[in-house]
């Protein structure tokens, strides 16, 4: 026997095999790959990202490079790799498909969205072939009804259409308020030690915040990520902006409140939200109005769509979105659809308290876009949620404002707007929350003073019937100032003509769409949008009667300097149903009473516990335990219609 | 004067102020939040937001501070005896007589959120934060009747009302009505609620309870969102009434058999087929002038003589509507008063339990909206009026 002590070096004496041996010496060895999504369904790999194995070699993957979503294309094969301890990185393609899991024949990793990111995931190559499935979420559901576009492009691909159906068959779509841009995603927080406290010391300010490239599109704890450091993340670098920072909150939101824990993001249902025009500037009211009808329209198809293929529909709407929902409910409503979607939730809506009503006659609107008389027919149920406490849609109540409010109040003009100011910095919208301090924006949606704030009715007209102006005697309403019109007679003369050639070019668009408008809705088509009759793009055409009864409403409109003679409506989420279907009042509407009493329509009245506008988007534990837990999940979606596959 | 003299009357003038300002205010209460008039109609016990106990009397016009630290929802008279019933901070429950006897005391293990007590004082109900019935018997041992389900209150900002027939064999238990399904059955069974929830978790509707066996006997449909319900004294109607106006009755006898009470401009008649004109679900026949301002949204209902006539009190309004039971119909109106603004105005469906009556006495007493006084009206059953017999601001 030799004494391994005569020898010149010292042997391993470790084993040979997968991971005893030195680097150089491990075997070659695969990586199979499979993508698939929460559901288990299979998705095709258009990047597969790369391995880092032991040796330190970094491998990128053989790919079919079909964007089919086979068996075959969701498969990555990694070759040539050596045996041993190795790191897949990621890079999430396509964008919003975050990576929740990672399954092996011996383990299931979870993961929450980002995670992985800067470490990639562990895993061990051994010999022959590792045979691995990468799970993901389904990417964010945004449909962008802001810019023209495709009539295809208001409509889900086959691929969401798909998710939709797999996914419990139900879809719920949630549409914005007012004043909301589109705003983009967040990003996720990079995690690279340098922000951890040292020592048990706080951790650096030197240093600040690196992100990842990749679009985070769920919500992230910005106060769990703050104990990586001293100040805590900002809300929009986090869950994004606009559109898609709503769109994070409510998503997150209804999932939780339909049970998922936070930690296991199997069960995670997307929902489809709408982005639409609503940010006419915090006080054109009557602008963001007419978009809201514009993308309601455009709204209609996709609810035929998601009919069509069988899938439970329910809806959720926030402020102004109402008049988006409500608007396509309306035209759906009117061409016969009965109960195509389930639930309709309007939440602190800013629409009339009578909207609901069959009779176009209760509509105080001066143009004739209050009501919308065919909407409740198309939904099963409608749930008003509404609260005297928002101080956006109505007076606040007095008599329950703390008594610093009420001095603020009491004591001069400069002081409210010193609390507005105040407000100011810490609002989710700035603008709305001023108006709020003027007492119930809502109500102001009529103003036609102070002018500056370019509200009420006049602007929003000029802009429509810009090449018909001058329509009044209002010098400032002119569209040519530079023009003589120094007679009155030239002037009249002037009018006279615009409102003859756009009372013609009205008629003219009414007859012209009248029956595209009919087949397109009748083949699950887009609708012709009405430009001249563009306060009536609620309704799913407009009759000659009806165009002629619109112009004789708009001139007299025109003769009291676009000044409507009477108040709006309450907002029905500030009043909620009170005045129209529970008192003697001249404004009772036996059909609203006829719609509760059918059970219908249910109203929740949160006035003692939501006082604010915008707060169900960053809920109190009463407003997530009432409203998303309890109102809208449990006692509803979850017993009547389903929310994912919870 | 010297300047020294006049100083000191400044200062003695000052801490006169001061001082009759402080006990003003110790003396003082916040707004009631449950209310509890005994039988005979001689005394009120109310809690406070404050957490003061305070027992009126309504003959002699006077209060008593009980206590500074009382759960404001554990006000509650036992029928039919001079005792009250009522919970401090520490969770300790006393039976206390209106001559300040304590009767009997125990401690629970956790807050209550509305509790009755047998007039022999065996048997203790309670609810708590979660919508849960409980039973603690004489011997200390505590059933559960119905299941506890989270923070309930917290979700629908209302409390479980519970309310109990004079045999002690009934409860009536009230939350919030289910919503209709969209296919019938269009409410759930008994057998379901069960299935989905032990001991009846989810039973947050109207609901008859059978205190013999702990079981329910009658899941009582129909209403919407946040419902109010009451049992007559002789256990043979429930009534109920919710914030989207639908008012139901039923026979406990046939508890399947729903009735509608009408609403202030008609009687929603049921079984008709969809997409007749409005007022064809309407029958009018009973109804009788309405002034302005009755609301149909209800925040509670109340009897008042016995079990034949009750109130029904609607949100953001000072009047109530009388119902005889029996008869969908109204039978009166009565303006309660529009200053000081009573506890049914602000949407306070948490406080519906500053809504107090002896039907025995024809007594109602109410707590204000902001203000922690309380109002007392006396009912009189032949001139069918209702008056206010005390106010304290």
């Amino acid at each position: 026997m030799t004494s391994a002590n005569n020898l010149p070096f010292s042997p391993s004496s470790a084993p040979l095999g997968a991971h005893g041996a030195p680097v150089c010496a491990h075997e070659a060895a695969n990586v199979l790959l499979r993508r698939s999504d929460n559901l288990g369904r299979p998705r095709a790999f258009i990047h597969a990202g790369k391995i880092e194995d032991a040796s330190g070699k970094v491998v990128t993957a053989e790919l079919l490079n079909g964007t089919e979503h086979t068996p075959d294309n969701a498969e990555a094969r990694f070759n040539k790799l050596v045996t041993g301890n190795a790191q897949w990185h990621w890079s999430e393609t396509p964008e919003g498909e975050h990576l929740i899991g990672f399954d092996t024949v011996s383990e299931q990793l979870r993961f929450a969205p980002g995670q992985t990111l800067t470490e990639g995931v562990e895993l061990t190559v051994i010999q022959g072939e590792r045979k691995a499935t990468a799970i993901h979420l389904p990417p964010p559901v945004i449909i962008n009804l802001r810019e023209s576009a495709p009539a295809t492009a208001d409509l889900l691909t086959d691929e969401q259409l798909d998710y939709f159906r797999a996914n419990g068959n139900n879809a719920l779509i949630y549409v914005h308020g007012y004043n909301v841009p589109h705003g983009d995603w967040g990003r996720f927080l990079k995690h690279d030690g340098s922000r951890e406290p040292y020592h048990g010391n706080a951790p650096s300010f030197a240093k600040t915040y690196t992100w990842h490239p990749n679009k985070a599109t769920i919500w992230q704890d910005a106060e769990a990520l703050s104990n990586y450091s001293a100040t805590t993340p900002g809300e929009d670098q986090l869950n994004g902006t606009g559109a898609h920072n709503w769109a994070i909150h409510m998503e997150y939101q209804l999932n939780h409140a339909a049970g998922f824990d936070g930690e296991d993001w199997m069960p995670y249902s997307r929902i489809i939200n709408i982005s639409w025009p609503g940010d006419t500037g915090s006080t054109d009211f009557m602008q963001a109005e007419l978009n809201a009808m514009a993308a309601g329209r455009r709204l209609v198809p996709m609810l035929q769509q998601l009919a069509n293929a069988g899938i439970a529909i329910n809806l959720i709407t926030h402020s102004l979105g109402a008049r988006v929902g409500l608007t396509a409910l309306n035209i759906l409503g009117a061409i016969g659809h009965r109960n195509l979607v389930d639930h309709l939730f309007l939440w602190q809506p800013a629409v009339a308290d009578n909207a609901l009503t069959k009779d176009s006659s209760r509509d105080v609107h001066p143009l004739g876009l209050g009501v919308f008389p065919a909407a409740h027919s198309a939904a099963r149920k409608i749930v008003v949620l509404h609260s005297r406490g928002d101080g956006i849609l109505g007076p606040g109540d007095e008599e329950d404002s703390t008594w610093w409010q009420k001095a603020l109040f009491r004591s001069s003009p400069g002081a409210i707007v010193a609390t507005a100011t105040w407000n100011l910095a810490t609002a989710d919208d700035a603008m709305d929350d001023v108006l709020g301090y003027f007492r119930g924006a809502y109500d102001k949606k009529w103003w036609t003073f102070p002018s500056f704030l370019d509200n009420g009715f006049g602007p929003a007209i000029e802009k429509l019937y810009k090449d018909y102006l001058p329509l009044t005697y209002e010098a400032r309403m002119t569209a040519h100032p530079q023009r003589s019109l120094a007679t009155p007679e030239a002037l009249k003369r002037t009018i006279l003509e615009n409102w003859a050639r756009l009372e013609q070019d009205i008629l003219t668009e009414a007859k012209a769409l009248w029956q595209p408008c009919v087949d397109c809705l009748r083949n699950g088509e887009r609708p012709p949008e009405y430009t001249l009759l563009a306060p009536l793009n609620h309704r799913a055409n407009v009759s000659l009667q009806l165009a002629k009864d619109y112009i004789l409403r708009l001139k007299k409109l025109a003769l009291n300097k676009w000044v409507p003679e009477q108040s709006p409506r309450p907002a029905l989420g500030h009043m909620g149903l009170d005045e129209v279907a529970d008192s003697k009042s001249p404004d009772f509407d036996q059909f609203i009473r006829s719609l509760l009493d059918k059970d219908e329509i249910n109203q929740v009245n949160q006035s003692t516990w939501l006082f604010s506008h915008s707060g169900m988007k960053i809920p109190t534990q009463e407003l997530f335990e009432e409203v998303y837990k309890r109102e809208i999940m449990q006692g509803r979606l979850l017993t009547n219609s389903k929310f994912g596959r919870y | 004067m010297s300047n020294f003299n006049l100083r000191a009357l400044l200062l003695m003038g000052l801490t006169l102020v001061v001082g009759y300002s402080s006990w003003q205010i110790y003396n003082s209460s916040g707004p009631i939040m449950s209310a509890s008039v005994s039988s005979n109609g001689a005394f009120a016990i109310t809690a406070h937001r404050d957490q003061k106990l305070i027992l009126w009397d309504l003959k002699a016009h006077t209060r008593k501070i009980l206590s500074r630290d009382a759960n404001i929802y554990s006000a509650y008279f036992i029928k039919n005896q001079p005792i009250f019933l009522w919970q401090d901070l520490d969770n300790v429950v006393t039976a206390q007589s209106v001559n300040g006897e304590t009767q009997k005391a125990f401690e629970l293990n956790e807050p209550t959120y509305g509790h009755l007590m047998t007039q022999d004082l065996s048997s203790y109900y309670y609810s708590d934060i979660g919508w849960g019935i409980f039973r603690r018997s004489e011997d200390g041992s505590t059933q559960t009747i119905k299941a506890t389900d989270g923070r309930a209150f917290l979700g629908y900002r209302k409390l479980f009302n519970l309310s109990m027939d004079e045999s002690e064999q009934r409860i009536v238990s009230a939350g919030s009505g289910e919503p209709k399904g969209f296919e019938p059955p269009y409410y759930r069974s008994l057998q379901k609620v069960l299935d989905q929830g032990a001991d009846y978790q989810h039973l947050y509707n109207v609901a008859l309870w059978n205190l013999e066996t702990g079981q329910p006997t009658a899941k009582l449909d129909g209403n919407s969102s946040k419902t109010h319900a009451a049992i007559s004294p002789d256990g043979q109607w429930v009534i109920s009434g919710d914030e989207n106006g639908i008012s139901l009755a039923w026979n406990t006898s046939r508890p399947e058999q729903r009735m509608r009470n009408a609403g202030y401009t008609g009687l929603f008649i049921e079984g008709l087929p969809d997409d007749l004109p409005a007022s064809e679900y309407y029958d009018k026949s009973g109804l009788i002038d309405l002034p302005k301002g009755p609301h149909t949204f209800t925040i509670a209902v109340a009897f008042i003589h016995n079990s034949e006539y009750y109130l029904r009190f609607g949100n953001n309004s000072h009047f109530a509507a009388l119902f005889k039971t029996g008869s969908p119909w109204p039978v009166k109106y009565f303006d309660l008063g529009e200053s000081p603004k009573l506890v049914t105005y602000g949407s306070q469906y948490d406080r519906n339990t500053a809504i107090a009556t002896s039907p025995e006495a024809g007594i109602l007493a109410m707590g204000h909206k902001s203000t922690g006084g309380i109002s007392v009206y006396q009912f009189d059953p032949d001139q069918l009026t209702l008056e206010r017999i005390w106010v304290v601001e």
